[in-house]
């Protein structure tokens, strides 16, 4: 997985990965990701704060 | 082969910038996909704008694009007079008719460029702008099946369905499926029922890897809105574990509803679908969110 930013807005994108990438749950390729999004791969979850 | 869906807008009737629509996002409907290097648009809403500037940034070579729409209203054409890449000579632009030997998209076109709307006429773009017929049945385009199903929505509409390398992708936006219902009055005056929807669209949509459907109304706030042609939430989901549908997104969300109403459908929608029984992935389509099926 990697995590991009264009202009202010962030996104998690899969590299093509084996298990896939999800985004509070639902398989996707890419997204842009808001304030709490939680993107989980494999076991691992990560949750996104906007910053303060 | 490679099979990828984005969303660009996924908003209902018109944009709605803001901090309360930011998650699901404020533009109004439009759907990329990328199959295999060939690139077919649903729609040509707002969003239609960001992709046009993404298509711009990214690629070198000239742009091709497939376009297909729902309907015309506003909400489903405004886009396109912003759409960066129709002002350019090395685009060709293919835009396809449901009904033969017509040209009405062409001409819907046309008329929202008119001086009387906007600065640019529409026969000043740079782009060929081709107009293609979709045969009864299937189409078959550079390589991928596509079918076309009519929907009910004032004025008509029409639900399209792509598929290659057994990957099926089904687009029914602006389709008040509660009209079609057999059990219509009964899932009113109940909506815990199973709704039964016609034989008709289960098989369009039938086993369909991502079913993307309009979905704009909560079961309590439908009958006020009866006959303004969007769906409930809840009929989606029953049409789609009927169908054998693997993933459904709710899409064409309500001016009116906020990003935590949204979230609220979603939940109820989602627990449908797990009372159902069926396989199905329930969720709601977000701008920026590009599947890959």
């Amino acid at each position: 997985m990697s995590l991009s930013k264009a202009g202010e807005l962030f996104s998690a994108n899969d590299l093509n990965s084996s298990n896939g990438m999800y985004l509070n749950g639902v398989k996707v390729h890419s997204a842009v990701l808001h304030e709490g999004d939680q993107i989980q791969i494999g076991d691992v979850v990560f949750t996104f704060f906007e910053g303060i | 082969m490679e099979f990828l869906v984005r969303f660009w807008g996924t908003r209902g009737s018109i944009p709605t910038p803001g901090h309360a629509t930011k998650r699901f996002g404020g533009n109004t409907s439009c759907v990329e996909l990328m199959i295999d290097g060939v690139l077919f648009i649903c729609d040509g809403g707002s969003g239609l704008r960001e992709l046009g500037l993404r298509l711009t940034q990214q690629k070198g070579a000239p742009v091709e694009a497939h376009m297909f729409f729902s309907h015309m209203h506003w909400d489903h054409i405004q886009g396109f007079p912003f759409f960066i890449p129709a002002y350019s000579e090395r685009s060709r632009l293919h835009v396809y008719e449901v009904a033969k030997g017509r040209q009405h998209i062409k001409e819907m076109l046309h008329g929202q460029m008119s001086s009387d709307y906007f600065p640019v006429r529409f026969s000043d773009l740079g782009a060929q702008i081709l107009s293609g017929n979709l045969e009864q049945g299937a189409t078959r385009i550079d390589g991928v099946c596509v079918k076309s199903f009519e929907q009910h929505h004032p004025g008509r509409s029409y639900a399209y369905s792509f598929e290659k390398g057994g990957k099926k992708f089904v687009y029914a936006t602006d389709n008040e499926l509660d009209l079609t219902l057999e059990n219509r009055d009964a899932s009113l005056l109940d909506p815990a029922i199973p709704r039964k929807v016609p034989d008709a669209f289960i098989e369009f949509i039938s086993n369909a890897d991502l079913l993307v459907a309009d979905g704009q109304y909560t079961d309590e706030e439908y009958p006020q809105k009866s006959g303004w042609g969007h769906a409930r939430a809840n009929t989606v989901v029953d049409a789609a574990a009927l169908a054998n549908v693997k993933q459904c997104a709710i899409y064409h969300h309500d001016p009116m509803h906020s990003d935590s109403v949204v979230d609220s459908i979603i939940t109820q929608a989602q627990k449908r679908a797990q009372a159902s029984g069926a396989n199905v992935t329930v969720f709601g389509a977000r701008e920026g969110m590009t599947l890959k099926l």
